[in-house]
């Protein structure tokens, strides 16, 4: 199986140890695709420091303000945050698992993923449930957010 | 704006992730640009994704998410983010292939956009997942080898995928359920080493 970019990375910031980093470094040798793909990550590593212009870090933060101020993310909280998660979840856990699963977050889901990423990690593996968390949290507070 | 909706957004917990985001971003911005121009070298997308992505992290974040190692995971999240921007890039044909005609959907009348619309709903419904992947990157005009890459999978699996595709896209035409005009044909045209629907 090919490792994902997160363990090519890791292996790239000099991470992994033992039998995964040999298990990996021997993958490497083999596999031209994933070679190329490591190589990409240690190729902007060993990029020359660019220095980040102040007014780019100045246009995210006021992106997250945006994100953060906008109606969606402000009306989702409680009961109809907790029902769109379990839409999400429902397909893996079950409505009923779901539920029992989302039972525990507060009202502004400020509890949200640490409730519920470490099941789905059980549930699905660390790899699945990331992405499954990440598109979660895209699709039901980021997309249609005009930013 | 509401100036209860800004009160509530600003609390010191809110401001301490933005000055984590902001750390974060002051010191992994340039390197993950590097890292999304290398993967999708297209005008100002790499920054845009970059931006994109320490949103995402602060979205994770504002709902109790914990990273581990948020290095990786905003390298994972970028990576994930520019395929699935490239494959919506590709059906949407905003991006020609080298040397291929570009395909102009806002050029077309209503009835034609609908056809279209119908044409690659169809296409989609005949290739599986990996095999729609393979086509919508092959349109982008990517090269075996970075299909491959880009789906994490070997480039003679991408070799044995595309022939396939081809093949459905021209018995599509045979059996008279994709018109060979408009997308499809776009879509062929788009793709370099395929063989024209029969018209």
């Amino acid at each position: 199986m090919h490792p994902d970019i997160e363990a090519l990375a890791r292996h790239a910031f000099g991470e992994l140890a033992g039998a995964a980093a040999r298990e990996l470094t021997r993958h490497l040798r083999g596999c031209q695709e994933c070679h190329a793909a490591y190589q990409r990550v240690t190729g902007s590593l060993e990029a020359a420091p660019a220095k980040v212009e102040r007014h780019e870090v100045d246009a995210l933060m006021s992106k997250l303000r945006t994100w953060d101020a906008s109606p969606l993310r402000i009306r989702l909280k409680g009961d109809a945050l907790k029902r769109r998660v379990a839409g999400a979840l429902a397909p893996y856990l079950g409505r009923a698992g779901a539920n029992a699963l989302l039972d525990p977050v507060q009202e502004d889901g400020g509890n949200l993923l640490s409730n519920v990423a470490p099941a789905l990690t059980m549930f699905l593996g660390r790899r699945a449930a990331g992405n499954l968390v990440s598109r979660m949290i895209q699709d039901s507070t980021i997309t249609n957010v005009p930013l | 704006m509401n100036l209860n909706v800004q009160d509530s957004a600003h609390t010191p917990a809110s401001l301490d992730l933005e000055r984590e985001v902001a750390s974060l971003y002051e010191e992994h911005a340039a390197k993950l640009l590097r890292y999304a121009n290398g993967l999708a070298p297209t005008g100002d997308l790499g920054r845009d994704a970059v931006q994109e992505v320490f949103l995402r992290y602060f979205a994770e974040r504002r709902f109790g998410n914990r990273m581990d190692n948020p290095r990786a995971w905003l390298y994972r999240v970028l990576h994930n983010y520019l395929v699935d921007l490239m494959r919506s890039s590709a059906m949407k044909h905003e991006v020609s292939s080298d040397g291929t005609p570009q395909v102009a959907v806002g050029e077309a009348g209503a009835e034609a956009q609908i056809e279209h619309s119908q044409t690659a709903q169809e296409i989609a419904s005949r290739l599986t997942p990996r095999e729609l992947d393979c086509l919508c990157l092959r349109v982008e005009g990517l090269s075996y080898q970075q299909i491959a890459e880009m789906l994490g999978v070997r480039a003679g699996t991408v070799s044995a995928l595309l022939p396939r595709v081809y093949s459905k896209l021209r018995q599509g035409a045979a059996d008279g359920t994709l018109v060979p005009e408009g997308t499809a044909q776009a879509l062929v045209l788009l793709l370099r080493g395929g063989q024209p629907l029969a018209s």
